[in-house]
């Protein structure tokens, strides 16, 4: 396989749009008494917290659409992002406050639990797309519900959590852009030594039984990464949904089918989208301040309705 | 002969949970004292307890009915008016009306809900009724995130007056009173005589488009009836009572199994069967944790979530 004829041109132009919203994110904003300290401690750390995240999230999508083998899959969508906050949500209600720590262990387990789900409904391969979707849709909902149900219960924080819940980068700092960064990292190494067996794996399990591999352990370890990494942005940054969604099909249409060129530029356009999205989302109506994660929602539903009417 | 049967032990626990949901409460009753309350219409039994009951009865009633219209209508078991977006468009129409006009829960609310549930069920109806049921499905689907994601903009933006709201989309049955049971009962009624006239002919839709056509049956006007019944009943049912989720989905499974496949048979016992999933999981709400009351949506979240995991792991291919 090789890159479609659109790689090339639309990395550039990616990485030049990457570097425009980079100078638009660290200059726009009110103006701040500590330039210095607005710029380095503020607005550049969330820029780049914004940036690991969307990559992150980017790669997860395309994981998990071709763990479940579905075009249509999507960590919001199948609940992992849920469950994550979940948990969450429960330790910081029973626990009061709570290490950074113990919030990342709590979404790694709360994710793992939907991300087992699914992986268990998909493992006799004769689930159909729309049914995958409803059914992670059932444990979104349940995990989602259960969580706003504790959430009342604890008023006091009502607002901070709400906003939490609902995906948000303000206040991320150099620790939280550390931790994304790391965790990416290790996914992106294994992308670079995984990328020929995904292309096999593209054409179903038989396919890739022939040539040698095991789809199972592939589709496991698939899964593993991407419940690592929706849950490592859950607890930074809270779910910001339908990243997963969009970029895979866009890093689709001007990558190709390998995903030796696919996951770069999966990576770039996913950091695009977040960070332009947060950009967006606290400069539109400037005093207040939109949670990212609804910015992404919005986009991604629309997207979500054209997708599924053709794929379907 | 065994289905009537079924049918009446399904109505005998109906009829019990009733009369222990008028009997539990704040200020214990005795059955005598619930029947002259009644029967003079007066005190706490006639004036709070019983209207809430009823509300919660219809709403299990209604949401129940709609689950399985839907499912009928889509061949699809996982399909429910929560997923499908007719609920979450009753849930952003009552919380617009909730955050503009104060933090009131009145009657207005219940008609603004209505209204938002029956728009958003039409575009959805203009954007999906030609193509097949899983785009159908996932129509409904992106709408539902859409609605969903204007919720949470409007919450978070309002987060000091969204407590309200919040509890009202968790789906509760708190204070509702004569005025609900005025408003759902109609719609009830309607749903059950409407549904019950055309489960004849829905009954071959499992088969296929195809083959329900060549059964001289009249597919367009029939998908459509099914639709806006199960919109009316779910509709009617979220304004009253807000977002109570799984009733939809869960309650079609066990009255399947308690009486076949046929929609005429099975309507009857889904309604009841809802009835009873929600009116236990409001009087369990109550009875719990006095005074603090559990939102009846939650509960049946907590049961119904179990049990859908059940029917996924039990039935992994056919389901």
């Amino acid at each position: 396989m090789t890159s479609a004829a659109s790689f090339w041109p639309s990395l550039v132009a990616s990485t030049l749009a990457l570097v425009g919203l980079a100078v638009l994110s660290v200059t726009i904003g009110p103006d701040s008494v500590d330039p210095q300290y607005t710029l380095y401690q503020v607005r550049l750390p969330r820029f780049l917290t914004g940036v690991a995240l969307g990559a992150a999230l980017a790669l997860a999508g395309n994981l998990l659409q071709l763990a479940t083998q579905n075009p249509l899959s999507e960590p919001e969508l199948l609940g992992i992002n849920q469950s994550a906050v979940f948990a969450v949500v429960v330790v910081l209600l029973f626990a009061g406050s709570v290490s950074a720590t113990t919030i990342l262990m709590a979404a790694l387990v709360g994710g793992a639990t939907s991300g087992t789900a699914i992986l268990l409904m998909t493992s006799s391969g004769a689930f159909p797309r729309e049914r995958l979707i409803l059914a992670g849709l059932t444990l979104a909902f349940f995990f989602g519900s259960a969580s706003s149900g504790l959430l009342i219960l604890k008023e006091s924080d009502l607002f901070e959590l709400l906003h939490w819940t609902a995906g948000k980068l303000s206040g991320a700092g150099w620790s939280d852009f550390a931790l994304c960064t790391s965790v990416l990292a290790v996914a992106v190494l294994l992308s670079v030594f995984r990328a020929t067996a995904w292309n096999a794996l593209q054409l179903g399990e038989e396919g890739a039984r022939s040539l040698g591999l095991d789809p199972v352990t592939l589709r496991v370890e698939m899964m593993v990464v991407t419940v690592c990494l929706c849950s490592v942005a859950v607890a930074v940054a809270g779910p910001i949904g339908f990243v997963g969604i969009i970029i895979p099909h866009l890093s689709r249409l001007l990558a190709g089918l390998d995903y030796r060129f696919r996951v770069p530029m999966s990576l770039l356009t996913g950091a695009i989208l977040v960070a332009g999205a947060d950009l967006l989302a606290r400069s539109v109506i400037h005093p207040v301040e939109i949670p990212v994660g609804i910015v992404t929602a919005l986009l991604g539903a629309p997207y979500f309705l054209y997708r599924a009417q053709r794929t379907a | 002969m065994t289905k009537l049967i079924r049918y009446l032990f399904v109505a005998g626990a109906l009829l019990a949970a009733i009369l222990a949901s008028l009997a539990f409460g704040a200020t214990e009753t005795t059955f005598q004292q619930i029947l002259s309350e009644i029967s003079q219409q007066r005190g706490v039994v006639y004036q709070f307890r019983l209207p809430r009951t009823l509300s919660a009865v219809l709403v299990g009633f209604c949401f129940a009915v709609s689950g399985t219209l839907l499912q009928a209508l889509t061949r699809n078991p996982l399909a429910s008016p929560d997923l499908l977006g007719v609920t979450s468009g009753g849930g952003l129409a009552a919380v617009i009306a909730i955050l503009v006009g104060g933090s009131t829960v009145g009657p207005h609310i219940t008609f603004i809900s209505f209204c938002g549930a029956g728009l958003v069920a039409a575009v959805i109806w203009l954007l999906g009724h030609n193509a097949s049921p899983q785009r159908f499905i996932l129509t409904g689907v992106a709408l539902s995130a859409f609605t969903q994601a204007i919720i949470t903009l409007l919450l978070v933006t309002y987060a000091p007056s969204a407590a309200e709201a919040m509890i009202w989309l968790k789906g509760s049955l708190f204070g509702r009173g004569w005025v609900h049971v005025k408003h759902l009962l109609p719609w009830a009624v309607v749903v059950l005589l409407g549904s019950l006239a055309i489960a004849y002919q829905a009954n071959p839709l499992v088969l296929g488009d195809t083959i329900s056509t060549t059964l001289g049956i009249p597919l367009k006007r029939l998908k459509t009836g099914l639709w806006t019944l199960s919109v009316a009943a779910a509709a009617a049912a979220v304004a009253v009572a807000g977002t109570i989720g799984f009733v939809g989905l869960i309650v079609p499974h066990v009255s399947r199994l308690l009486s076949g496949s046929d929609l005429r048979l099975q309507l009857p016992f889904s309604g009841a069967l809802g009835a009873l999933f929600v009116l236990s999981a409001d009087t369990l709400g109550r009875v719990i944790a006095p005074p603090l009351e559990i939102p009846a949506g939650l509960i049946c979240a907590f049961l119904g979530a179990p049990y859908f995991g059940y029917l996924l792991w039990k039935g992994k291919t056919n389901i």
